[in-house]
């Protein structure tokens, strides 16, 4: 009888706490690296996704700056804006760099130089482009007469 | 000798029903919880991939677009009375004319047309149809012309405006009558005989709207000044 009773308990014993904590160490560490790998995926497309609406919208707000410069009165010396293109908002500035004429051009007639009164201005432009948190800045030139 | 043999026998008992009921309950929720949330995972993360590229694709398309109507020519036609006209068409919602950047001609001039299309939910479609002047010579108005390629360009739209700017008529732009350039939602080379130097393709989507201006040859009237002077002989 004391046997069998012996035998009966060790056949219902349960788990060490070691074995315990080992086994929820592994479980928390798998479920801990799956989460990461997903955040890491979804952080990374979406910052893909708002770097791709940005840029894809930069090629015509140069466009509507270009107009904006080209069409600015002679006088003018500073130039800016602000506008929005499909959610993605923008603001600019623009500089005359420098106001040159065209290049002198000889006259046979004369026999001297013949020069021009200045027509051609080079804008140095600084862009700023946003859209949600997402900020990038542009520098460069452009030429207007 | 015997009772001991009972209880050996008693140790080596299986599970009971109860056991395994509740043990295959338990078991099959933790597998419903499971792929529960992995299908709601998988599901975001498809969501996420997939707006991506439609973002791509959109951006992609726009440029494109940008591209094809900056690629605009004069594109010099006779028309039914026989006279030297300009391919370009442009209504309000449509433009027909030829473009040097086409989509699908490469370095051979693209005749297209550019639609809209309304769908259901009262949004629009951006249509482009186009041919390449590889194939199909275009001297005449009266020519029919079959299109070859069809693409949605965008879609989702709510706003599809083009504008014009231009004279109707080249003795209004110089001459004794000069007038003013004026903006017009209609403008066709083939009845004015001259080109708009500028215009502009309003986009709108969910109250937000993007502009692409375009500007053309300034001139655009010496463009049919050899037809003209050979009239005159």
């Amino acid at each position: 009888m004391r046997v069998v009773n012996q035998h009966k308990y060790t056949n219902v014993r349960g788990f060490t706490l070691l074995e315990v904590l080992v086994a929820t160490v592994i479980l928390f560490s798998a479920i801990a690296v799956v989460s990461l790998v997903y955040r890491g995926a979804m952080l990374s497309s979406h910052k893909a996704k708002s770097h791709m609406l940005l840029d894809s919208k930069v090629p015509v707000i140069l466009t509507l700056i270009q107009e904006k410069i080209r069409n600015s009165s002679s006088g003018e010396e500073q130039l800016s804006g602000t506008n929005n293109v499909w959610g993605v908002s923008y603001q600019w500035q623009a500089t005359v760099e420098s106001y040159r004429p065209p290049q002198p051009v000889f006259s046979p007639e004369s026999g001297t130089f013949e020069h021009f009164p200045a027509k051609f201005k080079l804008w140095q432009v600084n862009l700023e482009v946003q859209y949600e948190q997402l900020v990038k800045e542009f520098s460069y030139k452009e030429l207007s007469w | 000798m015997m009772k001991h043999q009972l209880t050996k026998a008693n140790t080596q008992v299986g599970f009971t029903l109860i056991e395994l009921l509740i043990a295959i309950s338990i078991l099959s929720m933790l597998m419903l919880t499971a792929s529960y949330s992995y299908s709601l995972i998988a599901n975001r993360w498809d969501r996420a991939l997939s707006s991506y590229d439609d973002i791509q694709i959109e951006a992609k398309n726009l440029n494109l677009l940008k591209d094809v109507l900056n690629g605009i020519q004069g594109y010099v036609v006779t028309d039914s009375n026989s006279q030297a006209s300009l391919f370009f068409i442009g209504h309000d919602d449509s433009l027909l004319s030829i473009t040097r950047s086409g989509l699908f001609s490469g370095e051979y001039g693209e005749i297209f047309r550019l639609s809209i299309e309304k769908k259901t939910d009262e949004t629009y479609s951006l249509v482009y149809q186009a041919t390449s002047t590889e194939k199909l010579l275009l001297t005449k108005t009266t020519q029919s012309i079959d299109f070859e390629h069809e693409v949605i360009l965008l879609s989702n739209l709510t706003q599809v405006d083009f504008n014009y700017f231009g004279w109707q008529d080249s003795e209004l732009k110089s001459g004794p009558q000069a007038q003013p350039g004026a903006w017009y939602n209609r403008f066709s080379g083939i009845d004015f005989k001259t080109l708009p130097t500028k215009y502009e393709l309003v986009l709108g989507k969910q109250n937000k709207s993007i502009r692409l201006p375009v500007t053309l040859e300034q001139r655009p009237e010496l463009l049919l000044s050899p037809y003209v002077s050979g009239e005159a002989e």
